[in-house]
């Protein structure tokens, strides 16, 4: 086993930037498989190895793993993130669903003007906002070891996970948007009662709310092992 | 060197297997490992090795650990409680296809395999 040279490494880097990757959780993996391989062997089969990598590691064959990749982080967190939701429906923590149904249901029914019903909705919105904005943040700091080994690449390199989470993060934001703002601008929010409109508060209150506390809990799993 | 059909079937068992014993390994360790045990006899290729090794973390029988080593980041993969519990499941499905291959091929041995 030996050390390659920086301009070995740099070699191999080109190498890989070739590729197309840019999920820093495959272009780490891809990565230390090469420097793996090639460190154990001498200096001068180091062109010859790094060919045949080049071969294995075909850019086609990169892509199709990276869309895999894809799924499967996406099948990962969708799995945790299903299991937490199931474990609200079951004791002991069905006790705290109940609560959170009263608790919404008792504070709509107390509410009077638009205005308080907009705040209640606005909370879990604003927390999302926040924890968005700290999950940036964390994935900035942890892809900086592997951003800065590719910064010659012109690669853009992004967490898979990261882009999962966002996505996630942000859905209630177009949620919002649909149910709420939509029927406002086409003048069809007289269409439905006052009554309905508070049974569907609580709806869209609770759902929302649940999937703030999963997404949180999901993030906190999967941030004690992954780019995020 | 084996028939890459056959490993490709029991990938995921040796997978499994190798990260019983060995608590935690990463991508290329693992194909080094299968070469050192079976002498060279059976080469894993990167083509199945990570697509397998991802499929397994999405199904929650792996976990994953990043490591700083050395110049570069390293992905570990080790076992989860489930993927502990699917191991002596897996072998035990992997050897009794094996049997019912011995009983195929040679109809006259009574095979004693032992995982």
């Amino acid at each position: 086993m030996r050390k390659l040279s920086e301009q070995e490494l740099k070699l191999v880097q080109m190498a890989i930037s070739e590729k197309g990757i840019n999920s820093a959780e495959l272009l780490m993996e891809v990565y230390d498989h090469f420097l793996s391989h090639l460190e154990s062997f001498p200096e001068e089969q180091f062109e010859v190895q790094l060919n045949s990598l080049n071969l294995k590691w075909s850019k086609r064959y990169c892509a199709k793993l990276q869309d895999n990749l894809r799924k499967n982080l996406n099948k990962t967190v969708r799995k945790i993130q299903w299991n937490l939701i199931k474990s609200y429906f079951s004791w002991p923590k069905f006790f705290i669903t109940l609560l959170l149904i009263g608790g919404i249901t008792l504070l709509i029914n107390l509410l009077t003007s638009k205005l308080q019903l907009a705040i209640l909705f606005s909370v879990p919105l604003i927390y999302l906002t926040g924890f968005l904005a700290m999950v940036l943040f964390r994935t900035h700091q942890k892809l900086k070891p592997i951003k800065s080994t590719f910064k010659d690449s012109g690669l853009k390199i992004n967490s898979l996970y990261s882009s999962y989470f966002i996505t996630y993060l942000t859905l209630p934001f177009h949620f919002y948007n649909i149910c709420l703002n939509i029927p406002r601008i086409l003048k069809a929010n007289q269409l439905v009662s006052d009554e309905l409109v508070n049974y569907l508060s609580i709806g869209f209150c609770f759902i929302i709310y649940i999937h703030a506390i999963t997404v949180y809990e999901a993030w906190k799993i999967k941030s004690k092992t992954a780019l995020i | 060197m084996s028939s890459n059909a056959l490993i490709k079937g029991s990938l995921q068992t040796i997978i499994l297997k190798l990260l019983e014993e060995n608590e935690k390994m990463y991508g290329y360790e693992i194909t080094q490992k299968v070469k050192e045990l079976t002498a060279g006899e059976i080469k894993i290729t990167e083509g199945a090795l990570y697509p397998a090794l991802h499929k397994l973390e999405a199904e929650g029988l792996l976990t994953t650990e990043i490591q700083q080593v050395d110049n570069r980041v390293r992905k570990y993969y080790s076992l989860t409680k489930d993927g502990q519990k699917e191991v002596s499941s897996k072998l035990a499905e992997l050897q009794a296809f094996v049997e019912s291959m011995q009983r195929i091929i040679n109809p006259g041995l009574k095979p004693e395999l032992g995982f």
